[in-house]
This record gives structure tokens, sequence and C-alpha cells, in this order.
């Protein structure tokens, strides 16, 4: 196979496996979401429109959005970990290879601005301009896309990220004011700003090509940053095998669990404390299912309030029973076979780990049913019937899952 | 006084009837250094997980001060502490939280002073709000030792623990050992530097395709060898030339 296949072979390699993945996430929920904001959205634009006051500021906002996004630029390079050892000798042979890299970028996320401008669309014929003058928009900020592509490209010839991050807001003011003249209608000061840009493409842009040479080892990283937020995404609706829960810090909610008393019988307690706090799994899944619970507790017709309830008790429970997989975190771990805790101690632990963040939950549905305006009976009923199942699932159900894991593993 | 650690004729290994090591038969006193040596494959680490209680063995009984694991699981674990070969730490935790995880663990008094110098021995007092995903492998096998002193139990199980270590790291966890073993703890070391094992071991247990092949102090492994004046070095290499005859 030649460099200049390279890519190509690459990026069909890519596309098969995540065609896979989108396949099976468009099984499970995906769909339904985006469905469910698609619904959303357009059941609410006209009347988001009309309430919409006439001094909010569109094309200040507009401008904004826009230039991030023409500045919010990537590349898809396809470079992995080995590359540095097969293909830097190849370096000087790579502009192919790196000319179809760019192609694709600047198609791939001209459709997402394809995207955002069509959802767009009714403001800007709203409050903007004509349809035809959308038209030109669209294809002016593709133009200024691919000039974007092209000059993130060339920062990346500089060696050090605090002088790339410099030029990357540079480029953003560049455009914030393009963008601005672009939504404001004004053509000729379009023109001038672009023919600034063309300037500043072979004047400044390319020459650093001349100048610098591949950084091979920002690039690979950036590649794997990109591929892994994708698996990341992947991942919340399927379950991706390889792809590491990344662990962030989360001081406010991770520091409560450094006032416990330093003995024995906290062991579980801490480690599975901070797993909780800081394994993006857990805390995550947490959140998001209080979000949707809400929101569907909020959506449903006063009418209908036994169904919120079923609803509310539904997602607590999913929350317990997502939750308590926690057990199994540290399995690939000698540690604590070799702790001299006895197993029921880091059971209780998780028991009461799954106990307080499902209590948790049930109050914070109830609140949701209070600003929904139920009556108070029915909110008293709702926490009632969430705690009970709480009991239940923690001191009934909880214990025999223990010994079915356990059995599973020996 | 029973014996610190007592390997009686232990069979084991994970399939039953292809066992990994075969009636390995040794012991640790307290205030002793041994070196478990022996080629990749003999079964060193099989023997230390055995001791570790990871394994249950098919034959024989492994005892801590005269007690089996089955005897009693907690006291079992309470008197040992373990250095493994590949670094072992949860991404989720920081090296402090490490040392405290550990110290809540072995139910320690008084950890904190114990932590704050063994942060400085090893020179990662800085790092010490840091996740294990920022460490090199030289500062996780650090943190690894840094948990097994902290306990300060009876008896160390050290596997191979020199590799990706800095010479202060070293020298730090040679010194450390010493002191231990001065203090009446007993250490199990395996490993493949022999200069180092010959300097600063008292005995040693030659492993071989899971039987012990030698066993003494080198005066002792001379005599056994018929090689007077060889030092460990030499009577590992002429150990491996006999196989291949």
């Amino acid at each position: 196979m030649s460099i200049d296949q390279l890519w190509q072979e690459r990026a069909r390699e890519f596309w098969s496996v995540s065609r896979r993945y989108i396949t099976l996430m468009a099984n499970s929920g995906l769909m339904v979401a985006i469905g469910g904001i698609v619904l959303i959205i357009g059941i609410y634009y006209n009347s988001f429109l009309d309430w919409l006051p006439s001094t909010f500021p569109v094309v200040q906002v507009l401008a904004v959005l826009f230039a991030f996004m023409l500045t919010k630029t990537s590349v898809r390079t396809f470079f992995q970990t080995g590359d540095l050892v097969y293909l830097l000798p190849m370096e000087a042979k790579m502009n192919h290879y790196l000319q179809s890299a760019l192609r694709y970028s600047w198609f791939m996320q001209s459709i997402v601005l394809a995207l955002v401008l069509f959802l767009l669309g009714p403001l800007y014929t709203d409050r903007i301009g004509e349809f035809n003058q959308l038209l030109i928009t669209f294809l002016i900020l593709i133009a200024a896309k691919g000039w974007n592509v092209f000059a993130y490209w060339s920062e990346l010839r500089y060696q050090y990220v605090s002088q790339q991050w410099k030029l990357r807001w540079l480029r953003f003011a560049v455009n914030l004011v393009f963008v601005f003249f672009v939504f404001m209608l004004e053509w000729l000061f379009v023109l001038a700003v672009g023919v600034v840009m063309i300037l500043l493409l072979f004047g400044y842009y390319r020459p650093l090509h001349e100048k610098y040479r591949l950084k091979w080892d920002q690039l690979i990283s950036l590649e794997e940053e990109r591929l892994n937020s994708f698996y990341t995404f992947a991942n919340a609706f399927v379950d991706v095998p390889h792809i590491k829960a990344r662990v962030r810090r989360r001081s406010i909610l991770s520091n409560q669990w450094n006032r416990l008393v330093t003995k024995r019988s906290n062991t579980y307690v801490f480690l599975y404390g901070k797993t909780f706090a800081r394994s993006g799994d857990y805390f995550g899944i947490m959140i998001r299912l209080a979000i949707v619970g809400a929101l569907l507790i909020y959506a449903t017709p006063e009418d209908l309030q036994g169904l919120a309830v079923v609803i509310a008790i539904l997602f607590t429970y999913i929350t317990g029973s997502q939750l308590v997989t926690i057990y199994h975190h540290h399995k690939t771990m000698v540690w604590p076979e070799l702790y001299p805790v006895p197993e029921q101690v880091r059971q209780q632990s998780v028991q009461s780990l799954v106990r307080n963040v499902m209590v948790i939950q049930s109050i914070w549905f109830t609140i949701i049913t209070f600003i929904t305006s139920w009556s108070i009976f029915y909110s008293m009923i709702a926490l009632f019937m969430m705690l009970l199942m709480v009991i239940a699932y923690v001191k009934v159900q909880l214990p025999k899952w223990f010994k079915q894991s356990l059995r599973a593993l020996s | 006084m029973t014996q610190l650690l007592h390997v009686q004729s232990v069979s084991g290994g994970y399939n039953p009837n292809k066992p990994v090591i075969k009636k390995v038969e040794f012991g640790v006193e307290r205030g002793e250094i041994v070196g478990l040596i022996g080629l990749n494959g003999a079964g060193k680490s099989t023997t230390i997980k055995h001791i570790l209680g990871l394994l249950e063995p098919t034959d024989g009984a492994i005892t801590l001060n005269g007690k089996t694991i089955a005897d009693d699981l907690d006291t079992y674990r309470q008197a040992m502490s373990f250095i493994p070969e590949t670094p072992i730490l949860y991404d989720e935790l920081t090296l402090w939280e490490h040392l405290r995880l550990t110290a809540m663990a072995y139910d320690l008094t008084d950890w904190e002073e114990r932590a704050e110098s063994l942060l400085k021995t090893y020179r990662m007092a800085k790092m010490k709000h840091w996740f294990p995903s920022n460490f090199s492998k030289g500062m996780r096998q650090k943190v690894m030792i840094m948990c097994a002193f902290l306990v300060k139990p009876e008896l160390y199980v050290v596997d191979e623990p020199f590799l990706g270590l800095d010479p202060v790291g070293i020298q730090s966890l040679l010194d450390q050992m010493v002191e231990m073993k001065n203090s009446g703890a007993g250490i199990l070391m395996s490993t493949h530097i022999l200069t180092t094992a010959e300097k600063y071991c008292d005995r040693f247990v030659l492993l071989h395709h899971g039987t012990v092949y030698l066993k003494g102090t080198l005066a002792e492994l001379r005599t056994q060898a018929n090689m007077p004046n060889a030092g460990l070095d030499e009577i590992y290499v002429e150990m491996t030339k006999e196989d291949d005859r």
C-alpha cells in the first residue's frame, strides 16, 4: 500500500468501526433522544420566536456562536502511536495524506455548520435577512471553515501549546469581526476582511509549513483524544469495552469523604465514595437520570399524576441498580483481596452508598413534584413510596445480588 | 517461638493436574531477608500468590505465626504487606489517599507523621495530591513501597521491586528493608538483581521448574553446588546450565 492510499484506508477502517457503534447506539436510545430533541424544537420553535423580544441582540449572539464554531476546528489525521516509528521517516512524502485529512475535516465540520445554520434558519429569516442571503451566508461560512482548518493546521506547527492558544484567540477575533459583518449584511466589509484573511493565509500561515516540522507527538495525542471523546460519547449508549472512564478530581464532591475517621470500618466507605465521586460512570449516570426523570415528571399531564409517581419510583430504582455495579469496579485489583477487612464490611459500605444516593434521588424527585405544583398529598405519597422501594431494594434485593455475584466469581 | 512464615511442602498452581510448584518447602524467620531466586517461569510468582492467600495449595500448608489463612483470615492478612512486581494503583485515588486507605484497611494509628516522612524519603512530597495517571513507572512503584512500609507488618512479601526505580529509590528501599529487618520483621524478596540480593539477603531459596533446587546461606549454597568462592550469579548460571544437558 502506498502512503497516498493509507489515509483512505484508515478513514474506511474508522468508519466501519464507527458504523457498527452508531448502529448499536441507534438501537439503544440515541434515536429516541435525537427524535425527542427534534420534536421539542419543532413544537416550541415558533412560540420561541414570538417570545424572543425584538430587542434581543440576534446578530451579536449568532456572530459569537459562529465565530466559536469556526474557530473550534480539528483535523482528523488518523495518526496512531506506531506512526512515530513507521511514518516519521516518510514525513516529506506525506503531502497527499495530509491534504486528504484537511479536506475530510473541512467537509465534516461544514456539515455541522450547515446543520446549525439550518436549525437557526427560521430565526435568520425572521430577524436578519432574506432566504437568498441565508444561502450566501452558508457558502461564505463554508469557505471560512476551510480557511480555519488550514490556519489551525498551521498553528499546530508551533511546538508550545501556549503559542498555539495565542494564535487561536487571534483567529477567534478575526472570525468574530468577519461573521459579524456577514450577519450585518455588510458585504463590502465582508469582502475586505476576507481579503485580509487570504493575505494572512499566504503571508503568515503558509510559511509556517516551511519553517517548522510536524509535531508528531502532539498530533498523535490529539487524535487519541478525539477518538476517545467519540468512544466516551458512544459509551453513554452502549458498552464500549476498551474505554476507561476518565477520572476527574471533583474536589467539592469527593472531599466530602475526607471527613471520615481513619479506621478499618471506613475503608470501603472511603474507597467507594471517592470512586463514586470521581469515576465518570457513576456520578454522571446519577445526574443524567436525575435530569431525565425530572423532565419526565415535569412534563406529565396533571391528570396522570399516578403515572408520574411510577416514573419517580422507576428512576430512583434505575439509579440504584446502575450504581450497585460499583461493587465490581475494583475487581481487577489485588488489594481488596489482601486487606484485613471482612467482605461483609465491604458489602455494607456498598449498601450504604447505594442507599444514600437513592434517598438523595428520591428527595430530588419530590422537590420536582413540588415545583410542578402537585398537591402536597401526591408529593408525600410519591416520597413515601420511593423510600419504601429504597428500603426494599437495599435490604432485600442487594444481599441476594451480592451472593449471586460472589457465586459467579468463584 | 514459632517460625514467622513456614511454607510446608506446598504444591499448587492453576490446574490440579499440572502443579506449577511442587513440594516447595522453606521458611522466613523474624529479622532476616530471604531471597527467592529463579528464572522466568520457575514458580516465584506462584509461590508468592500462595503465600498471599490468592491461591489455595493442592497439597501442603502455609503458616504465618503458626496459623494458616483458614484459621484466621484477617489476622493472617494483617500480618503482611505486599509490594507487587507491577504497581497496582487505584485510578480514582491520589497518592495521599492511597496512604490513607492503607491506614484505614490496616487500622493504623499515628500514621500521618510516618506517611509524611515516607513521602520525603522517596522524594514524592510534591506529588502528594496527584493522581496515578500522572505518575511514571518508578513513581507508581514508590507508591506501592510507601504503602507497604506504612503498615509496618511482621512479614514483607516483595516481588522484584527494583525495576524502574531511580537510584535514590533503590537505596531508600534497601535501607528501609534493613531497618525493618533489624526491628524484627521478616522479608521475602523475589528478584533477578543477584548482586543486590547477594549483598542484602541472609538466605536464599533457588527455585527451578517449580521445586526448591538449593537453599541456605551463600556459604551453604556454595557447598551444595560444590562451587567454593563462587558468587550467587555464578551458582545461578551453573544451575540453569544443568538444565540444557
